[in-house]
């Protein structure tokens, strides 16, 4: 019996490397339509998932994939050029792929009826490129969809260009239109006249236009045919079932263009003149901006669930990695045999020292056998540790993997927005820790939709501005020591000083003018982080950066990293996050709270120092507070926040660790300091319930267990306890 | 006011039997038994539509159709055929000489009326 699960979950595995494949590929394409080893690439990729998938009974899937692969190979033949709908199409194609193939991970339903109108238009478009005809088939509505399947209402297209003789066959095609509406929907309907001859040569008689119909219906292709019947003959009736997508205005128009029915400039103007489908509704009071708003977002969340979902739980390992491992485990192995050898060295080197009647060098030869343990030991110190770092670095993933997701993105995004940005990418092989690189993806979505949103300019204003009309934005990531900086760079028109402090003056957070005069810039672009910055007003909010960017600064945070912002009006905006390299094993400050070891991150610590008698103040509404050079930084007594009693009452004979969160410094208050060491962060397990002020634990050196302080949380509690006391 | 249909039949039950399921539809019929019977009732009234059976003696649908066609008052009026599954080449014939659609023989009630609908409303 074959374990079909397991099969499964094989699959699933390789099915989504394959799908990033085809996505990746399928965007380069866009970019070098020429490239043949390229075009291989999805060809190859189509080809596996159809092979695996058939393998293991995942009919449907495989025969989609199979007529992908059909269409690949026209394009590999030259029969089919790659052009910007191509493209799309097959995006599309992948997305479903990738809906099909999750529906397998989570064994759950998928509805099949909704590949065929992307079936029907790749079979559509291998025909066309094979050079037979350019007409789309007739596939009748029961053989794309499977028979038994609810019956759904879906959008065609229906192209009626009827014979010329049409009235005197005693036919009014606006009947056939009408008769339309009995069965379902007719949501656009255009006639063309441009085939109406010059008044002298026009014969009344003869029917010159034709009419392109946006239909939306449940009945069956077959049902919605017969409205034509009688004037099959001497017209050309063709239908199309649209996406969902497609269904809206611009993508018709798209297909208008590569049926030749319309030149690539009307649709270029239509479009100029229409609306989005969205703000047409709120006109006619369908529906509210408000809901619009929401749509659109959720739509969006969508997107961004999609690029979070891609990460599996498994780990793909470069076999050189592999390899360098198993080499020092073996040399470990021999170093272990060798000090068990040296060991058992050493009562014989020693035998009859103690006795005294042996040979007098045999006591000295001891030394050697130690000498020799030593050498071992040193020996087993150093594969140690590089086990430790090899072991470390099979966690490590190039950041392109997630990198390449953004190109989607900017695609799509800037597509909706109306605005050309190209992305660039570099660094790629930069390796991030798998953790830090799943944490990452979502704070990174966040700055690219807002340099997309806010940064980037329309090309319009682009070009107003004297810049290119088309946008960039550039993503990078770069190693620099023990962390990796991954920066999102646009050339859009940066953070306005005056709207973030008009905006920060309407939120209470800066009264005094004076004050705000002599704010730094970092100052002032630091308060985008705050949270509710923007979401307050976030639809007139010129500058608007701050959506969700407390959300986005939480995130790096908890992963110890920092977010740094470069402005400049009119030349764009750096964001950079500076992220540890893992976050397996972190530096660590070891302190000591009532006789207990706690560990603080390295990486947070600014100072510690023991303060004055005089510079501990009580302050009446900011509580106890410790100065230093000048400033009060509120006090935090770690002791009393995580219930023990420290041995050290007064802050004069204790340590205060200065930390810094949010552009605020604090001062932690501990008995000493123990030391600093590299520690191995765990989790403290899924049985214990998240604790606010704790991180994690480790163990020590000697041996002792000790909790890893979770400083942001820390001050966080505090802050919200200080709130608690002055509101009494 | 209703559409008036004329109905082109040699064959009495077949016209009753048509007459019946447009007037439950709501149309107005008149009925001929053949083509010339037909072309006479045409002069004078207002017609909407036509049905015509194929085989009919004295004046058959194919001549029938072409006629009207030719008549300036009838060139855009809709006319059906009633047709069976073997004459093929005579709905050709038809169709050729302006018929606008037609009727498999045996039909429904409801095919009729739903294909008369397609013509006119």
């Amino acid at each position: 019996m074959v374990d079909f699960k397991k099969l499964y979950t094989i699959f699933v595995e390789e099915a989504m490397e394959r799908i990033a494949d085809l996505e990746n590929g399928l965007l380069e394409l866009e970019q070098s339509p020429q490239d043949k080893e390229l075009l291989n690439t999805i060809f190859r990729a189509a080809h596996t998932i159809k092979g695996s998938s058939g393998t293991i009974g995942l009919t449907d899937i495989a025969r989609f994939t199979h007529t992908m692969e059909e269409v690949l190979d026209a394009m590999r033949h030259d029969t089919l050029v790659a052009d910007k709908e191509v493209i799309s199409l097959f995006l599309e194609a992948t997305d479903l792929i990738k809906e099909m193939v999750e529906c397998v991970a989570s064994e759950s339903v998928f509805d099949i009826s909704r590949c065929s109108a992307l079936m029907t238009r790749m079979e559509a478009l291998r025909e066309g490129g094979a050079g037979s005809s350019a007409i789309l088939p007739d596939v009748p509505g029961d053989a794309a969809a499977p028979a038994g399947c609810p019956a759904q209402e879906r959008s065609y297209l229906i192209k009626f260009i009827p014979g010329p003789d049409l009235f005197r066959r005693g036919i009014d095609p606006s009947i056939l239109i009408d008769e339309l509406r009995g069965l379902g929907i007719v949501a656009h309907i255009k006639a063309y006249t441009d085939a109406v001859p010059p008044l002298s040569e026009l014969d009344p008689e003869d029917l010159y236009v034709r009419w392109d119909i946006h239909f939306k219906s449940s009945a069956a292709e077959a049902d919605i045919r017969k409205v034509f019947e009688f004037v099959e003959e001497g017209s050309d009736i063709r239908i199309t079932p649209l996406t969902a997508r497609e269904a809206e205005f611009p993508f018709l128009g798209q297909m208008l263009v590569r049926e030749g029915a319309v030149k690539p400039e009307d649709v270029e103007n239509a479009l100029k003149s229409q609306k989005k489908l969205g703000e047409i509704l709120v006109e006619k009071g369908k529906i509210t901006p408000t809901d619009l708003e929401r749509v659109v977002e959720q739509q969006n969340h969508k997107k961004t669930e999609s690029l979070k979902s891609s990460i599996s739980s498994t780990i793909r390992v470069d076999l050189r990695k592999l390899d360098h491992l198993i080499n020092i485990v073996g040399e470990m192995v021999i170093i272990h045999s060798m000090f068990q050898q040296a060991l058992q060295d050493i009562p014989a080197a020693g035998n009859g020292a103690p006795g005294g009647n042996g040979d007098p060098g045999q006591a000295g030869s001891l030394v050697p056998a130690l000498q020799e343990l030593e050498v071992l030991f040193s020996q087993l110190h150093r594969v140690g540790r590089e086990i430790q770092e090899s072991t470390m670095s099979l966690r490590m993933l190039p950041v392109g993997e997630v990198f390449h997701r953004f190109t989607r993105l900017v695609r799509e995004l800037s597509v909706s927005k109306n605005k050309q940005i190209e992305l660039a990418i570099s660094g790629e092989e930069t390796e991030l820790d798998k953790g830090v690189l799943e944490k990452i993806t979502d704070p990174l979505v966040h700055l690219i939709r807002n340099a997309i949103d806010h940064g980037i300019e329309t090309p319009e204003e682009r070009a107003a501005a004297g810049k290119t009309p088309k946008g960039s934005i550039h993503l990078s990531a770069f190693q620099m020591g023990d962390a990796v900086f991954i920066e999102v760079a646009d050339d859009g028109k940066g953070l306005s000083r005056e709207k973030i402090l008009k905006k920060a003056h309407a939120m209470g957070l800066v009264t005094d003018p004076a004050a705000a005069r002599e704010m730094t810039d970092e100052q002032i672009c630091s308060m985008i982080f705050l949270p509710g910055f923007s979401t307050a007003d976030k639809v007139s909010d010129v500058s608007g950066r701050g959506v969700g960017m407390d959300v986005v600064k939480r995130n790096i945070e908890e992963l110890n990293g920092r977010v740094l912002i470069h402005t400049k009006p009119g030349e764009g905006t750096t964001i950079s996050v500076k992220l540890p390299l893992t976050l397996a094993i972190i530096d660590g400050l070891i302190v000591q709270i009532g006789g207990e070891p706690f560990v603080i991150p390295i990486s947070l610590v600014v100072e510690s120092l023991r303060p004055g008698r005089d510079d501990v103040k009580t302050l009446t509404e900011r509580g106890e507070v410790v100065a230093v050079r000048g400033d009060y930084l509120p006090l935090i007594r770690l002791d009393r926040l995580l219930g023990i009693t420290s041995r050290q009452e007064r802050p004069w004979e204790a340590i205060v660790i200065i930390t810094a969160y949010e552009g605020k410094r604090y001062g932690l208050l501990v008995d000493e300091l123990a030391g600093q060491q590299q520690i191995v962060l765990k989790n403290l397990g899924t049985a214990t319930p998240r604790i606010k002020d704790i991180a994690g634990g480790t163990i020590l050196g000697n041996g002792r267990v000790a909790l890893v302080l979770d400083v942001p949380g820390i001050i966080e509690i505090s802050r919200e306890i200080s709130r608690e006391l002055s509101r009494r | 006011m209703s559409k008036n249909i004329l109905i082109v039949d040699d064959s009495a039950s077949m016209r009753q039997l048509v007459s019946f399921a447009l007037k439950d539809a709501g149309y107005e019929v008149t009925a001929a038994v053949n083509g010339k019977d037909a072309v006479d009732k045409l002069s004078g009234a207002t017609i909407d539509m036509v049905i015509t059976d194929l085989n009919m003696p004295e004046m058959d649908g194919i001549e029938l159709i072409k006629q009207l066609r030719a008549k300036p008052g009838c060139k855009f009026t809709p006319v059906l055929m009633l047709t069976t599954e073997s004459q093929e080449s005579k709905k050709q014939e038809g169709k050729q000489a302006g018929a606008s659609g037609w009727i498999v023989k045996p039909f429904t009630p409801e095919q009729l009326v739903e294909t008369v609908r397609k013509f006119v409303k």
